[in-house]
């Protein structure tokens, strides 16, 4: 059953179209990545979910629901953790998870209860009174999303959770992610970590306010990295770079796809045969050191950057 | 939905309680203020700066130069030796009054003529200006009455009119201000803490999460709107305790109709507030608002300027000022003990513009939060 189904989802603000009919698909219990660099309409996506903002045109259907038309109630199964963590820093811990839980209908026992479960999910049991601007990143994050969950919804949305938290914490915290997803709640994730992004089910990458892929990991990867690649570290990257791409371009050697890794250069291919002596050629007669070749699985950020290009190529020639 | 508005009063009044800036800086500042202004308004305007140019120089000149000097209001200070040396005096702010006595004012006085004494006047100090006037007819005219028909003043006093001042009776100054002035504090004080209320939550970037939640959006203003009402209720008891039993304004009407209009007035002017914290983004551009609205306010609402002689147009719009009418009200029950029965036409003016006010804010929150 699709938790979440948009069907043309459009905003423009003035002039400027920040979402161009995106079509998403959310699966009940599935953790749902959604991808894409600053401005390219991450956040106003989210904001038309959470019934924020109202699209221009297009509908966006959550939980059954039609976002133009649903009442406060329907709030009442949705959780929410915005980057900020969104708790109130002047509060305490427990002041902010009795307002959190209280908001949602929790009272009495019941809030207690949940109160207690959010505690130890954050471990900050023993914590209660403390500030909650004297905690660091991560046992604030954990908090947050112990609060965005007291009341146990049906969906969630975390619009960048990780953000400027340290890779343990990070991990813990995708950790605690995967327990809700197997406990059945649908979580829908923005983040900027690659690694982050290979946890998901499946992910949609927005590019310039359209929808440039929607798959699992695996899929997009297969789609847009047809073949092998191949790593190099190179004394010259970008001047090995060039070269590549100009025998792409002339024929000498089969098309393929060639990009900067840091110091590495990954050319794709899906002729290894032909590939491989050019690119030992490129090295044979110079002075520096020839590298050494590896072959390697393409990861999601190779088929982004296949994506972006392919994305960019068409703004272009479009 | 009681409880949900509660929950959010709870968590704004944490907020209240936790600032460590904001109720402190009120409460000292109110009785700060209350008390300047009682001590201002209680020092009467005395011993005016006189210059005297005395052309005559004679037992009767003498004469009138003493009864001035012997009033309260006028201090002679120094002589000069004609108009034109008073004029430069006045130039240079040295003195406010200048009286100029002509020659031949003996003769005249004596052969019961109407001698003539210029009056020189610093009109720059209109106040103690006036004020000499007053006390310089005064004397001229008992003088008169006198010197020219031999009456005593057991006599000429038939001929002055009755004058009895009701409600206040020695027209003490500060009667008319702090009941203003206590009503105006809290006035602005309620208004700065709604217009912080949800720009607070902006600042910290919580709003949003707040707009999530599943809060319709009259709970969120009314629960908004609770905690800076409780909190500008207890100062304005406070205020009003200092009042009266501090600096002595007499309390003559009812304390619970008072409280009971305050409550009426206090939602209308809470909703203003929260408008305010709707349209700005920042703690700091909501109070700068406020305190724009409190300017204009404060000019209609016939505290510092008296409404009544503003054009009929300005006169009509202040109508539409909430505060004008809660000033009536405040002081109609503390000094003249007036009820309902003359009250009523501010009372509905209060709730229409409180509906209007109010209507207009819930509209807003909704469009905001689309």
């Amino acid at each position: 059953m699709a938790v979440i189904e948009t069907n043309d989802l459009t905003r423009k603000f003035g002039d400027f179209t920040a979402v161009n009919a995106v079509n998403l698909s959310v699966t009940e219990g599935e953790v749902f990545g959604f991808l894409g660099p600053n401005g390219s309409g991450k956040t106003t996506t989210i904001r038309m979910l959470l019934t924020l903002l109202k699209p221009s045109s297009g509908t966006a259907t959550i939980l059954g629901q039609d976002t133009r038309r649903a009442s406060k109630q329907f709030l009442q199964q949705i959780g929410y953790m915005s980057q900020k963590f969104s708790l109130y820093t002047d509060l305490s811990v427990r002041e902010n998870l009795t307002f959190f839980g209280r908001s949602y209908k929790l009272y009495g026992k019941q809030l207690k209860e949940r109160m207690q479960f959010a505690l130890d999910m954050a471990g900050l049991k023993g914590h209660e009174n403390t500030r909650t601007s004297d905690l660091s990143g991560g046992w604030a994050q954990r908090l947050a999303l112990g609060a965005a969950i007291m009341h146990r919804p049906r969906l969630l949305f975390l619009d960048e959770p990780t953000a400027g938290v340290d890779p343990l914490s990070r991990r813990e915290f995708w950790d605690l992610l995967y327990n809700l997803s197997q406990e059945g709640t649908t979580i829908f994730v923005t983040t900027h970590y690659m690694d982050e992004a290979e946890h998901c089910q499946r992910l949609a990458f927005i590019y310039f306010g359209n929808l440039i892929a929607q798959g699992s990991p695996e899929a997009i990867i297969e789609e847009n990295v047809p073949g092998t690649v191949i790593s190099f570290e190179p004394d010259d990257p970008i001047d090995v770079l060039r070269t590549v791409e100009a025998a792409m371009d002339s024929g000498e050697v089969p098309p393929g796809r060639v990009s900067l890794f840091g110091a590495a250069v990954h050319v794709v291919t899906q002729d290894v045969e032909r590939m491989l002596p050019f690119l030992e050629a490129q090295f044979a007669n110079a002075e520096g050191n020839t590298p050494a070749f590896y072959y390697e699985t393409p990861s999601l950020e190779d088929a982004f950057i296949a994506l972006v290009k392919q994305a960019d190529a068409d703004g272009q020639s479009g | 939905m009681i409880a949900r508005i509660l929950n959010i009063a709870w968590k704004e009044l944490l907020h209240l309680r936790k600032d460590r800036v904001l109720i402190p800086f009120f409460i000292i500042g109110g009785i700060v203020e209350l008390t300047l202004i009682a001590w201002a308004t209680n020092q009467p305007i005395d011993d005016i700066h006189t210059t005297i140019v005395d052309h005559d120089q004679s037992a009767q000149s003498t004469a009138l130069i003493d009864a001035l000097d012997d009033t309260s209001t006028l201090a002679h200070e120094t002589s000069a030796n004609n108009a034109a040396a008073v004029r430069s005096k006045m130039h240079r702010d040295e003195t406010v009054v200048g009286i100029v006595i002509p020659e031949g004012y003996a003769e005249d006085v004596e052969a019961g003529a109407f001698p003539t004494v210029r009056l020189i006047l610093n009109g720059a100090h209109s106040v103690k200006a006036q004020e000499a006037r007053r006390a310089i007819e005064e004397v001229t005219f008992e003088q008169g009455m006198r010197e020219r028909f031999n009456m005593e003043p057991a006599e000429y006093a038939e001929m002055l009119p009755q004058i009895s001042v009701r409600y206040n009776e020695d027209l003490e100054r500060g009667w008319y201000t702090l009941p203003a002035e206590s009503g105006f504090i809290f006035y602005l004080f309620t208004v700065v803490l709604a217009a912080l209320a949800i720009t607070r939550e902006k600042e910290k970037g919580t709003y949003e999460q707040l707009l999530v939640m599943p809060y319709r959006s009259v709970e969120v203003i009314i629960g908004k709107a609770l905690a800076p009402m409780v909190v500008g209720f207890a100062l304005f008891l406070a205020m009003m305790g200092l009042t009266v039993f501090a600096f002595g304004v007499p309390f003559r009407g009812s304390l619970p109709l008072l409280m009971v209009l305050a409550i009426i007035y206090l939602v209308a002017e809470l909703g203003k507030g929260i408008l305010m914290s709707m349209l700005s983004r920042t703690q700091l551009q909501a109070v700068l608002l406020v305190f724009v609205l409190a300017m204009v306010d404060m000019i209609f609402s016939g505290y510092a300027v008296a409404v009544e002689t503003m054009p009929p147009f300005i006169r009509f719009l202040s109508n539409f000022v909430a505060i004008r009418h809660w000033l009536l009200i405040v002081r109609g029950i503390m000094l003249k003990d007036v009820g309902l029965s003359v009250l009523w036409p501010h009372v509905l003016a209060i709730i229409a513009i409180g509906t209007v006010i109010l209507t207009f804010t819930a509209t807003q929150y909704r469009r905001q939060a689309n």
